[in-house]
């Protein structure tokens, strides 16, 4: 029972990336699923429900991404936190697909989103200050360039897969990551940049 | 319940300064492992004894050979001696590592003065 309903969730999310969340209709996907729509209708009441657990899927799996914040006390935290997120964006390319369609129709999901959305920011600005803290960022050079370079980091993390597969461009976590420290290596200083070469070029 | 994003970023300043706080250990602290070693092969013994008018559980860390090692440690004190000797027995029993008690040790072997 909770297979079948895994297994439509897993096939709405494949449609609803190759389609679009808008042009999905339940028949497909109780066809793709092997299922009749009688059945569907058992698991799901509607298409709203799907798409519901769908994006709780997602925001599972983002929690435990929040959850790994200063899980190790160097710059290898950001590293580990680059990888999840990549990893999670590949996962979920339907994702990024469908950004207007809940903006537009979800209002549910997109409050929750938003709300992933500024811990997350936060998250890196937050970091961005223990590494200052800890004397491997330099101090910030004017007010709020950290927050625009959080910022900057989180448009990078979230759209520099979706920029790469319109570009034609393969896919690759050495390239994602290469893009995302080349925000942050400015900042580095004298000691910053020992430990970025220890830690993060010589691991890769 | 949703933290507004000004609670989370204090939780995250937080975590931040754990960071500073914590202190590299010493060597030294991770001497309780051989120092009570002994302890995981000792015999349980679950004792009550009156204490300002209150029956006060106590258990004893035996060493099963060796009747001079050994530990007793105060858990709590009732009113009641029944009470008493039923927390007691089931203090022992959670502590125990044997928990049928064929690892025989007597508490009056030792001849203790638990006042």
């Amino acid at each position: 029972m909770v297979e079948t309903k895994e297994r439509i969730r897993a096939v709405a999310e494949k449609l609803f990336f190759e389609n679009g969340i808008a042009n999905v209709r339940l028949q497909q996907i109780a066809d793709d699923t092997g299922i009749s729509v009688g059945n569907l209708a058992y698991h799901y009441k509607n298409k709203e429900a799907i798409v519901q657990a769908v994006y709780e899927h997602l925001f599972e799996e983002f929690e435990q991404i929040l959850a790994s914040y200063l899980q190790l006390p160097d710059l290898r935290d950001f590293d580990q936190q680059f990888e999840l997120l990549y990893q999670f964006f590949t996962r979920n390319t339907f994702y990024l697909n469908n950004v207007w369609e809940i903006e537009r129709s979800y209002p549910h999901i997109k409050e929750s989103w938003h709300r992933f959305n500024q811990k997350i920011t936060l998250q890196i600005r937050k970091r961005l200050d223990y590494n200052q803290k800890r004397e491997i960022l330099q101090p910030e050079p004017y007010k709020g360039t950290y927050d625009q370079l959080a910022q900057a980091i989180w448009i990078t993390l979230n759209y520099w897969i979706p920029q790469q597969m319109l570009q034609g461009k393969r896919l690759s976590f050495a390239g994602y990551r290469k893009a995302l420290w080349n925000h942050v290596q400015p900042y580095l200083t004298d000691k910053g940049k020992k430990e970025y070469e220890q830690l993060i070029l010589a691991l890769h | 319940m949703h933290l507004s994003a000004e609670i989370y970023g204090r939780l995250l300043d937080g975590l931040n300064n754990l960071h500073f706080q914590e202190k590299p250990g010493r060597q030294t602290d991770m001497l309780f492992i051989s120092d009570e070693f002994w302890l995981q092969d000792t015999a349980v013994i679950d004792h009550v004894n009156l204490l300002k008018g209150m029956h006060g559980v106590s258990l004893i860390f035996a060493h099963h050979l060796n009747p001079y090692k050994f530990i007793c440690r105060h858990i709590t004190a009732y009113a009641d001696a029944r009470r008493a000797a039923t927390s007691a027995h089931y203090m022992r029993r959670q502590a125990a590592k044997d928990q049928r008690g064929t690892l025989k040790v007597s508490a009056n072997f030792f001849n203790l003065n638990m006042s």
